[in-house]
């Protein structure tokens, strides 16, 4: 006669326990973000809505990423308008209220650093600018380490059983961080002053970091795409100026640079951008991004 | 262009980061700035389309002016305002006009107020999006177009990896009587029910289908009212005269067919290497309409049915082109005849149309396009006729930003 009663209690219990032990769900708009969310939250369950070979401007509010919105526990994206023209239809349509703005699960990155580039008039002839400034922080290593603090703080709002694991996981994440910058640092002091040709300001906080210039864009004007006489006007500037390298990212086309470094005898070279398969984690990424630099100085 | 070296660079100093975190926990003003957007929409053309927005020569399309922002911490709230010139006349129309729960738990939703209906593909895009002069002809005929409605919709989203979105809908209707319908004295004129789900293949497609059910209670003719009439045409022609006698709004009435009971069936791929829409995409979408019980008091065993096929492909950031193929047959009461042994017998004829569609669109920036467009509209049934409409327009955003829908 007791046995029924055990089993129930007992089943009772394991639902209990699986779920608490649940994953928690965490949303992150790129590639980057997801990455430092797996350093902070390693048992959580982890989607990018981006990957390293798309651009983070141009994302469709497809139905996946309404369904991966709408289970959610957090969202980390790096706000300051880059997902403008999507997560809204995604916060719209997946009926979220974790996620909403201003909720703690609703994490813009922006919101913990100073952005570069802010502009205090904005109109579209200046192209697609952002009056937030730009929104591709996640190339500077300090900045990265306040995106990491605030965002264990609001994994540990969000499910506060774990606060203190998060803390652990950050703690240890921002020793490794620093001793990295370091390393990388050092590595490319020789780089100081090197001047570079990039798509679009993708590369903006790398070369801010390790007092590197662009000289040039591929881009006529933020947001539009390399025209002929554009290019053939940085042909003049790769003479003048000494450019090292014509730089991009695994979703911007290739030609633009390919055309020029044609004519110009500049190297080209697609830089890792943020995390891929290739990159799985934010420190392959930068590991990645200090040896190529290297390599194309020491080459030229 | 120099590239200024700001001053947090290389090392950052406790103090600078304890300021920034504290930064981060002091809302952001931004956020709650009201978006306010306005969408600028040229065109000339020669001819128009049957059932069509569009008229003939220089004319305003559908310019928008839409007002957004988060009401409070419960509900966002959006209005738009549309201008468009019909017979000459600059007519002013409020498109949306709604609130949208944003706190309900368990992925519910509810939106009440004017707004677009959320069934079919096409129906919940804002015009402007579109790649064509026109609304397919199956929508021009049996939805007006498009169908905005004053009431009130709830939905839910499962808490699954595939969507899975289901949503039903009461309307006052009005948008949808039939232009030759009686008044109808309820006081929900329509009401829906839909169902959509979609997911990916892969890092480089995208799927979504839906099916829905559209119950519209001024959705009936009666035979008898028709004697003069050959469906929506006649309809059409006196328009404008009819409006201007009873001094009323004629943009936005209801369409010429209808059924009381309607389905829609509709599919979208979409396709962008490596899932980057950057800097080329294909989108391919196919919907279904389907109407019954089109008259009362007699039985015809007829259904109005409209389907298209279309494919977008943006060649590069800077072009794109479209084509789209539609049918639609749609059933009008002919006359009233009397059989051998006595009986009358209402007798129906059915008209089909064949639109085929190209456009061509130079995109200079995210925001702005100008569109070379051309339709062949091939018209059987009681007359045949064939007439091809060609015509450039210009559609651009400024302001706000917008999302845009899948």
């Amino acid at each position: 006669m007791h046995t029924p009663i055990k089993k129930m209690v007992l089943g009772a219990a394991l639902f209990v326990a699986s779920a608490t032990s649940q994953a928690l769900n965490i949303f992150a708009c790129e590639a980057e973000w997801a990455a430092l969310a797996k350093e902070i939250a390693p048992d959580a369950s982890i989607y990018a809505a981006t990957s390293a070979l798309q651009d983070p401007h141009h994302v469709q509010a497809r139905p996946s990423l309404i369904a991966q919105f709408r289970r959610a526990d957090l969202a980390i994206c790096s706000g300051a308008e880059l997902e403008v023209g999507w997560l809204p239809m995604l916060q719209m349509k997946a009926n979220n209220r974790d996620l909403r703005t201003g909720q703690p699960g609703m994490f813009f990155a922006a919101e913990a650093v100073e952005t570069l580039d802010k502009l205090e008039r904005v109109d579209r002839s200046m192209g697609d600018v952002h009056a937030a400034g730009n929104p591709h922080f996640h190339l500077s290593p300090s900045r990265v380490e306040l995106v990491a603090k605030e965002l264990a703080k609001r994994l540990g709002e969000v499910d506060e059983e774990n606060r203190a694991s998060y803390q652990q996981n950050l703690s240890d994440f921002l020793t490794r961080w620093s001793t990295a910058t370091q390393r990388w640092e050092a590595r490319a002091d020789v780089l100081n002053g090197n001047k570079y040709i990039a798509y679009h300001s993708s590369f903006r906080y790398l070369f801010d970091w390790l007092s590197l210039e662009q000289v040039g864009d591929l881009e006529p004007q933020p947001g539009l795409p390399p025209t002929p006489a554009h290019l053939a006007s940085l042909i003049e500037l790769s003479r003048n100026e000494n450019v090292t390298a014509i730089v991009y990212t695994g979703y911007q086309d290739s030609r633009g640079a390919q055309w020029l470094s044609e004519r110009t005898d500049v190297k080209e070279s697609q830089l890792a951008y943020t995390a891929s398969e290739a990159h799985p984690s934010l420190f392959d990424v930068y590991e990645s991004l200090i040896d190529e630099l290297m390599r194309l100085h020491d080459d030229k | 262009m120099k590239t200024k070296t700001s001053n947090i660079s290389k090392t950052t100093s406790i103090s600078s980061a304890i300021a920034f975190a504290s930064l981060a926990s002091t809302p952001v003003l931004a956020q709650s700035d009201i978006n306010i957007s306005a969408v600028l929409d040229g065109y000339y053309q020669e001819d128009a389309l049957s059932e069509g927005l569009r008229e003939d020569g220089f004319n305003l399309g559908h310019s928008e002016l839409a007002l957004s922002a988060p009401v409070d911490d419960s509900f966002y709230g959006k209005m738009t305002l549309v201008v468009a010139s019909h017979e000459g006349e600059v007519e002013l129309e409020l498109e949306e006009a709604f609130i949208q729960t944003t706190a309900l738990p368990a992925g519910f939703g509810i939106r009440a107020g004017r707004m677009l209906s959320d069934i079919g593909y096409l129906n919940n895009q804002h015009l402007h999006t579109d790649s064509f002069s026109e609304r397919p002809i199956a929508y021009r005929a049996m939805l007006g177009s498009h169908y905005a409605d004053d009431g009130i919709r709830l939905n839910w989203v499962a808490p699954t990896e595939t969507y899975i979105a289901l949503g039903a809908e009461v309307f006052a209707g009005d948008a949808l009587a039939l232009e030759d319908a009686e008044p109808n004295d309820s006081s929900i004129g329509v009401s829906t029910l839909y169902a959509k789900m979609g997911g990916d293949i892969g890092n480089s497609n995208s799927w979504q289908l839906g099916a829905a059910y559209l119950r519209n209670e001024s959705g009936q003719l009666h035979p008898e009212e028709h004697h003069d009439a050959h469906g929506a045409h006649d309809a059409d022609a006196d328009h404008g005269a009819h409006g201007d006698e009873d001094g009323h709004d004629d943009h936005g009435h209801g369409p010429a067919y209808g059924g009381k009971n309607m389905a829609i069936f509709d599919a979208t791929y979409k396709w962008a290497p490596n899932g980057n829409y950057k800097y080329q995409s294909l989108t391919l979408s196919a919907e279904l309409l389907i109407a019954d019980d089109l008259y009362e008091e007699v039985d015809l065993d007829e259904q109005n049915t409209g389907w298209y096929v279309s494919g977008i492909y943006q060649i590069n950031p800077n072009w794109s082109v479209a084509s789209r193929y539609g049918k639609f047959k749609g059933w009008s009461f002919h006359e009233f005849h009397t059989e051998a042994d006595g009986t009358t017998v209402a007798e129906f004829e059915a008209e089909e149309t064949t639109n085929t569609s190209l456009s061509v669109g130079w995109h200079p920036s995210h925001f702005s396009v100008i569109r070379l467009f051309a339709t062949k509209e091939e018209t059987t049934g009681d007359s045949s006729s064939s007439n091809t409409i060609v015509g450039i327009g210009f559609n651009t955003a400024i302001g706000a930003h917008g999302a845009h829908a899948y």
